[in-house]
């Protein structure tokens, strides 16, 4: 089959249409600036070097097709996202990636204004507790700034950016903002709030998506999750709280053409079989090697294509031989008839050995190919 | 009065938190000995942790289960005459230098201290002279060391190989995220057991007390 760009490679996969081998992609962040020797804090806060960092990594590893937009998410993490972080250089040493404190910044009463004033107004008002600024127009023009980088790799590389827009379904964010420890108490405390909040606030969601995906002209919509898991949930939780989000946003930014890749962390083994309801050839399923990725392939095989799982531990603890070995078992079981994209489980970890993630690059070209 | 065992018991169970709290008040004010409250409790939570094991519950319902035997335990501790609870033995828990993840390691310390154990939480992002400070004093059966991001493996291994040196003898169990998924971190550390998730490190800690 003729050679095809990066970007093609990327998209015919996800519509599990023929490609000529299996794409590549990987999370690559803050291991890029460790191995370009760069400062923690100066990945982490000026685009322009994070973007430095991962090109240089990419011309290394002789480059893959669906590069993770890093040069983003310092700024995203440690200015917009409205949770107490840790920043390198600030409130952690040089050499140590940010860190999320996990306490309840949001309060029970909380819920209430996320009701009335939607997730702007909770964003807001998080964001105030956290001595921050944030409103409509912050964001535009944070995001507008990474505009730049986006062209830059798509127009002289040809590679697919797989993250315009970054979306969170309530109840993963009310969790990670009540903290584990008090959202599972108010599961139990407070049920029919909880749903109230997640209901009243999707449709926000899908808008704030929506406007940060047209901010940087990308078609791929980040869903995030991990707290609806079957790691902290039960099946009936999950239909309850999450589910019915997850497919409504989906739906909706399938009819306005993006894709959306669901990037889920932790164990969804257990809830795989309700994903056949999404959009069919039209999202991506992102695992992390917590949810069992081979029985995912069978599950969702024909309807939905799936992107993972080498295990951090794996990067930072193995070697290029254990790397070579799980991935050409990947590509062979999970590759087979298309439908898959080889890459990082969730991020490569800040401490992976450059060797090993450039070994799954090449296994990947040498194992991947389909004829 | 309420003093059927078996109400108290399935009203844990059920995670109904009003009722084990009103149970608990109400049999406390009728005379009934605290202990055998606190075993019914416990043996509650023996419950729970089978389900979870079963994946008939899940960490959102353990850490509910947690929340009502402290908040059950809060009624009946001041009532124990000291020394007349049997414990299980001593564990120091705390997450590694490097790491301030303690979502699994309170899980942890929640459920050990509700089996009986005695349990020392050191907190986050401990480092090693602490986790050695502490088993010098305790001489605790085990010490149970939790990380989330793969940088503090060589915190954990650092920790342990500085507890063998001094010659600390108590058990080392690890867990956390990534960690508690990939049995080469349990030999590169030079752990005794990674368990993979609360339940798990209950099972270990019983079984390196002899009561498993």
């Amino acid at each position: 089959m003729a050679t095809m760009t990066p970007k093609e490679r990327v998209l015919r996969t996800i519509r599990f249409e023929k490609t000529d081998r299996v794409p590549i992609g990987m999370m690559l962040d803050f291991s890029a600036a460790a191995w370009a020797g760069m400062k923690l804090s100066d990945f982490e806060l000026q685009p322009q070097r994070a973007s430095e960092a991962v090109e240089r990594a990419f011309g290394e590893m002789g480059g893959w097709d669906d590069v993770f937009p890093s040069w983003v998410i310092g700024v995203v993490f440690t200015t917009l996202l409205p949770l107490k972080i840790r920043i390198p250089g600030v409130d952690l040493p040089e050499d140590r990636p940010h860190q999320v404190v996990e306490e309840p910044l949001m309060k029970p009463e909380d819920y209430d204004l996320a009701i009335k004033e939607g997730m702007g107004g909770l964003y807001t008002e998080l964001s105030k507790r956290l001595g921050r600024k944030y409103d409509v127009d912050v964001v535009i023009e944070t995001t507008r700034k990474f505009l730049p980088y986006y062209g830059k790799w798509e127009k002289e590389k040809g590679v697919y950016v797989g993250m315009g827009g970054v979306v969170t379904i309530p109840v993963d964010y009310f969790s990670m903002a009540r903290s584990l420890q008090e959202f599972s108490k108010d599961l139990f405390r407070r049920p029919d709030k909880v749903q109230e909040a997640c209901d009243a606030t999707i449709q926000d969601s899908i808008n704030l998506g929506l406007m940060a995906a047209e901010s940087v002209q990308n078609k791929e919509m980040f869903i995030g999750a991990t707290r609806a898991s079957a790691t902290f949930m039960s099946e009936k939780m999950f239909l309850r709280y999450f589910f019915p989000h997850l497919k409504e946003a989906c739906e909706q930014f399938v009819n306005e053409g993006y894709t959306p890749l669901l990037h889920f962390d932790n164990d969804w083994t257990p809830f795989l079989e309700h994903f056949l309801e999404l959009p069919k050839k039209k999202c991506i399923l992102d695992l992390d090697s917590f949810t069992d990725i081979f029985r995912a392939k069978k599950v969702l095989d024909g309807h939905m294509a799936i992107k993972g799982d080498v295990p951090a531990t794996l990067f930072s603890l193995g070697t290029p031989a254990k790397v070579e070995t799980y991935v050409k078992k990947l590509v062979q079981e999970v590759g087979e008839g298309g439908g898959f994209i080889l890459s990082s489980g969730c991020s490569v970890p800040y401490d992976a050995k450059f060797e090993n993630v450039k070994a799954m690059v090449e296994a990947g070209k040498k194992y991947g190919t389909y004829t | 009065m309420g003093m059927n065992p078996d109400t108290l018991r399935a009203a844990f169970v059920n995670l109904d938190e009003d009722r084990c709290l009103a149970l608990v008040r109400q049999q406390v004010d009728a005379g009934r000995n605290p202990r055998e409250i606190l075993e019914e409790l416990r043996s509650g939570m023996v419950e729970i942790g089978e389900r979870f094991e079963k994946s008939e519950c899940f960490l959102t319902e353990l850490v509910m289960a947690a929340e009502i035997f402290k908040g059950c335990m809060a009624y009946v501790e001041p009532r124990l005459k000291s020394g007349s609870v049997h414990t299980l033995g001593s564990v120091v828990i705390g997450t590694v230098q490097g790491d301030i993840h303690d979502l699994g390691k309170n899980i942890v310390g929640a459920v050990l201290t509700g089996a009986g154990f005695n349990v020392h939480d050191l907190g986050v992002d401990v480092p090693p002279e602490k986790f050695l400070e502490k088993a010098k004093e305790l001489d605790p059966a085990v010490i149970g060391l939790s990380a989330l991001i793969t940088t503090a493996i060589q915190s954990m291994k650092l920790t342990i190989s500085q507890l063998r040196e001094a010659g600390i003898k108590s058990r080392i169990m690890i867990g956390g995220g990534i960690i508690s998924h990939d049995e080469s971190v349990k030999d590169f550390v030079g752990a005794d057991a990674v368990a993979k998730d609360a339940i798990e490190a209950l099972h270990l800690a019983q079984g390196f007390v002899g009561k498993g």
